[in-house]
């Protein structure tokens, strides 16, 4: 299949996906109330913090701001679309039914990585990009085309680069008999992406930026708005996307063949 | 002499049913694990934020860094023996209409809920217990911290207060778990559950650090039975006065007469498809 259909295809889920949304108007209403709560929860927090110190490793109350809407717009997606997702697949998985996609013309791990969203993250969505632009306003910040680009593949990257990690992590339930939190590891790690990478220090420090780099994932592109970007680490952002990307294949191929399923 | 003979066989069927829920559990055994790692996670990474906040100063707002080490080893504590989190699945069954059984034993449904946490409760001690002394390993190499002169009757205060949140929590969650007899999204009320005592319950910051309004807001309500009140106990090692132990009591007199009023209510609301 070409990647024009592919890329019809996923359009398409998202229309039935909206279909289903209004259906059910009511959960969607509730659960996007749910998730602006958590949303404003999240800042007051952080607010609570900078209120004793004014800063946290240089990053000013501003900044801060910046760098949290960039964590809620990943937080959106993370609840929205990964969570849902990847529910769906460790769910096939440990019931025996991941056949039907086997059997399908289209990329097994497309279908599985694409298939399902909920929308009830788009108020939080909304409310990660109206507090970036209104820190920059605050910061006196105007950034150019080239920079809002460069945050949009940055932020793109860091979000692949999530997935990645949570789709090899789910993918070790074709190796385990029975894990219900399996998906709540990679949510778990989520307060690293709320902090700028300066605050690791030491050993943690080289693994969260340089090993398992997920305290790049928000810190990176906020940076670039903020005009203090370092070339070096947003390169290694890059590649250690693309390199997670390629592992998350390779170990799916690979746990596929222990795969067994229910005679569907 | 009839009474006593009837609580001894009620205590051993109980003692029964909590060892083979106990054995049960044992299967969740990985998902306990990692469920600790992940309780931990948050507040280790908290401390991260409060050392670059500090960085050469002693002491912030007359709170040292060693205060907000220990601060945040106790709610990991004190997070991982008294939360409870039923009330995010078991709405459902009511939902379903799969509590019949329960209706018709002499053993009803609540005590179900009560005993399966209770039981599950015993097998995250014993796996949380050596994590948590490996951890204050790791934070005593990471910065010193002590605890102050704590005689018996702080001791014997904060295992009281311990079991007063968990049964708090308990019935929290009973309470919403049972909502499910009238509510289609019973298990989303937990999210308030969890905002509330997040917020008010002295779990965030560190109570000196606090802004004046939220520090007054969080002694005021009984949520401080969570949090701040336990704390209290170990970090300062103030005892709590007459007036927080008769706003804790009331709160687990009231919250439980609700449950058992809620329970009725559903009863006679329930519709199940013949289990």
């Amino acid at each position: 299949m070409s990647l024009g259909k592919y890329w019809h295809l996923f359009w398409k889920f998202r229309g039935i996906q909206f279909m289903k949304m209004t259906e059910y108007r009511g959960d969607f209403l509730f659960w996007s109330f749910i998730s602006i709560l958590w949303t404003i929860f999240n800042f007051f927090a952080f607010s609570l913090i900078l209120r004793v110190s004014g800063n946290i490793a240089g990053w000013n109350q501003y900044e801060m701001y910046l760098l949290l809407g960039t964590f809620t717009i990943i937080d959106a997606f993370t609840w929205s679309f990964f969570f849902e997702n990847m529910s769906n697949y460790t769910r096939q998985i440990f019931k025996g039914e991941l056949d039907y996609l086997l059997t399908k013309p289209v990329d097994a791990i497309f279908l599985l990585t694409t298939t399902e969203n909920s929308y009830n993250g788009v108020f939080r969505l909304i409310i990660g990009i109206s507090v970036i632009i209104y820190s920059l306003i605050k910061l006196n910040i105007s950034s150019s085309l080239t920079g809002v680009s460069l945050y949009i593949i940055l932020l793109s990257s860091g979000l692949l680069l999530m997935y990645s990690c949570w789709f090899i992590i789910a993918t070790l339930a074709f190796w385990v008999e029975k894990l219900d939190n399996i998906n709540q590891i990679i949510p778990g790690f989520r307060r690293i992406l709320q902090i700028p990478r300066s605050v690791f220090t030491g050993a943690f420090s080289t693994v969260l930026t340089v090993l398992i780099p997920l305290a790049l994932i928000a810190s990176v592109p906020s940076e670039v708005l903020l005009g203090r970007s370092n070339l070096i680490v947003i390169i290694w952002l890059l590649i250690s996307t693309v390199l997670t990307g390629f592992a998350g294949r390779i170990f799916f191929n690979f746990s596929i063949k222990k795969y067994s399923s229910v005679g569907s | 002499m009839l009474d006593q003979l009837m609580i001894k066989k009620a205590l051993i069927s109980y003692l029964k049913i909590l060892r083979f829920k106990f054995i049960n559990i044992l299967q969740w055994r990985t998902e306990l694990v990692i469920w600790i790692l992940l309780d931990i996670l948050p507040f280790s990474i908290m401390i991260f934020v409060w050392k670059a906040i500090f960085g050469e100063n002693v002491e912030i707002q007359q709170t040292s860094f060693s205060d907000v080490v220990l601060f945040y080893f106790l709610v990991i504590i004190i997070q991982g023996l008294t939360s409870v989190h039923f009330e995010e699945y078991r709405p459902t069954e009511i939902r379903m209409g799969r509590i019949d059984f329960f209706l018709v034993k002499p053993y009803s449904y609540l005590k179900e809920l009560v005993v399966n946490d209770v039981a599950a409760k015993f097998l995250f001690i014993i796996l949380f217990t050596p994590v948590m002394i490996l951890f204050y390993r790791y934070l005593s190499l990471f910065t010193p911290f002590s605890l102050p002169n704590l005689n018996l009757s702080h001791w014997l205060a904060f295992i009281t207060l311990l079991f007063i949140a968990y049964l708090l929590q308990l019935l929290l969650s009973m309470l919403i778990t049972l909502s499910a007899f009238w509510l289609e999204g019973a298990s989303g009320l937990s999210h308030f559950k969890w905002l509330s005592i997040s917020l008010l319950s002295g779990a965030l910051i560190p109570l000196p650090l606090m802004p004046e309004w939220l520090r007054t807001l969080t002694l005021a309500l009984p949520f401080k039975v969570f949090y701040a009140l336990p704390i209290f106990v170990i970090q300062d090692a103030t005892l709590p006065t007459m007036a927080d132990w008769l706003m804790v009591s009331l709160s687990v007199i009231t919250l439980y007469m609700t449950v058992l009023f809620v329970w009725k209510k559903g009863v006679k609301h329930y519709a199940s498809a013949g289990g």
